[in-house]
């Protein structure tokens, strides 16, 4: 799967919790109050069981989590 | 006889004059002192805004550092502190605020001056009466209105002083402070029993998904040696968890309670296997006090209940058929009653003794909750309490959540559906049946679910609780469609 693939994949689980939703891919989520407090729970173990990756410390330290176009440069480097 | 509450302030106070009391996180370390110099600070801008004894300040304030200083402002001043949950839906605020009157409305954080401090040679005073009206807390209802709970400074300070004891805080408790400061657990819990034990609360942000994905920095550097958690964050925090050397980092806490929820076998395992330590579990309910039972940390590793209770309080457990095992509790700290257009309505009082709502066993000095009296499951006139089957199937690894309730059945009078949140909806049907399997092994055929639902997600409130009444009005709705063969 390319990276806009993995793109197209997250904008579809946040747009599934939020319809209409109007988030630019370097947007920061969480800044937006897209997701609540939980709410990244439920994505980095969607994605993880998505893609079969597992995020580390260094990913979750990195400023690259808070946005889908971060979340899918991630996810590519472990693919 | 219960100390008096004024006293035990100054004393403390007096006592720890010079030790830390708040670590903010400004890296600002403030001593007993100096909070007490700001408080007055507060208490007397507040005065000139034409506060007087007696009058209701509200706080309609995130968590910050001067949160505790303005509570201890009313206790200066004789105010009654009144906190509100800033995130709470605008018309919810304003019936609060409608139901409290407050002569002030404080919405901007007070601001701590960590040059100001009390001169060493004068004394601590605060104007609070004892038996007076303190502190208005609103409790989050699932329905309807916020209910306004008024407790009188004797009651807060007796309690928290009683259950400081039980939990073995100390002049060496570090405690790190991440819940709602407006909640009772945030207050009392968190910061009025650390601050009696003459302790020292480290302020951390208010639980968040940032702070959630680096929680451990900030207590390590900090040397935090006492945590409180929800079940819900300490879920959060084990799901989240991708450090391989996290138990040994925080080896140097001693003691990590949960509050504000029920904390089921499955939460328990995962964050033992996750961070080596066992959740210590507590109860309490805002209208006896807030909390008064904990498990010590030996017990917390072996049993699933909700430890012993402070020695004030007085349990009975009904053992009458209509009510049986409902949890009735006696305390000198019970609230002085609901905050009502009229004033206050004072509690409903039998003996002395308040139902609690909860169902519950009592053995060898320990407390377990088994239930909610309005959760339990009448099937067949067999009452069947929903937690037993939720600890158990949240032992399963697939499992996220588990809410089990009752709904309407033409003959059963109710049936047991389990609502389970699993961690990805991809196998449901396999899992489906692999819960059903686990419950016919490991469940009495009375406690067994007559229904499994599966779910993505479910609805919950602010604070992360599950909401049953959503669930049960949705499943009612599903069940009811499918017998009348409307549904698919």
């Amino acid at each position: 799967m390319n990276k806009q693939e993995i793109t197209d994949w997250l904008m579809s689980w946040f747009r599934e919790r939020v319809p209409g939703l109007e988030l630019g891919v370097n947007e920061n989520y969480i800044d937006k109050g897209v997701i609540d407090s939980f709410g990244i729970i439920e994505l980095i173990e969607a994605i993880e069981t998505k893609f079969a990756v597992r995020f580390d410390q260094k990913d979750m330290q990195s400023l690259e989590l808070f946005s889908v176009d971060g979340l899918a440069a991630i996810i590519s480097r472990k693919l | 006889m219960t100390p008096d509450a004024v006293d035990v302030l100054k004393r403390r106070f007096s006592e720890s004059r010079n030790d830390v009391l708040l670590s903010a996180p400004d890296g600002y370390d403030y001593t007993y002192a100096q909070i007490y110099a700001n408080a007055c600070k507060l208490a007397d801008d507040w005065k000139a805004a034409g506060v007087a004894k007696g009058d209701t300040v509200a706080f309609v304030l995130p968590n910050c550092a001067g949160y505790l200083a303005a509570y201890v402002a009313c206790a200066v001043g004789g105010f009654v502190a009144n906190p509100v949950v800033p995130e709470l839906l605008p018309e919810s605020i304003d019936y609060i605020l409608e139901l409290a009157s407050p002569k002030l409305v404080v919405r901007e954080a007070p601001q701590l001056d960590p040059s100001l401090d009390w001169p060493a040679d004068r004394g601590f005073d605060f104007d609070a009466e004892p038996d007076k009206a303190y502190l208005n807390i609103f409790s989050s209802g699932t329905t309807g209105n916020p209910k306004g709970i008024c407790h009188s400074l004797g009651g807060i300070i007796g309690n928290a002083s009683s259950f400081a004891r039980l939990s073995g805080m100390d002049a060496h408790t570090r405690l790190y402070h991440v819940l709602p400061m407006a909640y009772m657990a945030g207050f009392q819990n968190t910061q009025l029993c650390p601050l009696l034990a003459g302790g020292r609360i480290v302020l951390g942000p208010a639980f968040s998904p940032a702070s959630a994905i680096d929680f451990w920095t900030r207590p390590m550097e900090q040397g935090v040696n006492f945590m409180i958690l929800t079940p819900s964050i300490a879920s959060a925090l084990s799901r989240l968890a991708r450090d391989p050397d996290i138990k040994s980092k925080i080896a140097g806490i001693e003691q990590i309670q949960t509050t504000a929820g029920q904390l089921t076998s499955g939460i328990r395992q995962q964050f033992l296997n996750t961070f080596g330590k066992p959740l210590q579990d507590c109860y309490g309910v805002t209208e006896l006090g807030g909390p008064f039972t904990t498990q010590d940390a030996e017990s917390a590793l072996r049993e699933e209940n909700v430890g012993r209770v402070i020695p004030e309080m007085e349990i009975s457990v009904l053992e009458d058929s209509a009510s049986a095992g409902e949890l009735w509790i006696r305390t000198p700290f019970v609230m002085l009653g609901y905050l009502s257009k009229d004033g206050l309505d004072p509690p409903v009082l039998s003996d002395g003794f308040m139902a609690t709502g909860d169902v519950a066993e009592y053995a060898d000095g320990k407390l377990t909750i088994t239930g909610r009296t309005k959760d339990m499951i009448i099937k067949g006139g067999i009452n069947v309490a929903p937690i037993a089957i939720e600890n158990s199937i949240s032992r399963l690894a697939d499992v996220k959540d588990v809410a089990v309730i009752g709904v309407r059945h033409e003959f059963w009078g109710e049936i047991i559906v389990a609502c389970v949140q699993l961690r990805s909806m991809d196998n449901a049907n396999a899992l489906k049946l692999e819960v059903q399997n686990h419950c016919a092994s490991q469940l009495a055929t009375i406690h067994r679910p007559d229904h499994i639902a599966m779910f993505a997600e479910f609805p919950r409130a602010m604070n992360g609780k599950i909401q049953k009444h959503v669930l049960r009005d949705e499943m009612a709705a599903k069940l009811s469609e499918n017998r009348t063969g409307t549904g698919k």
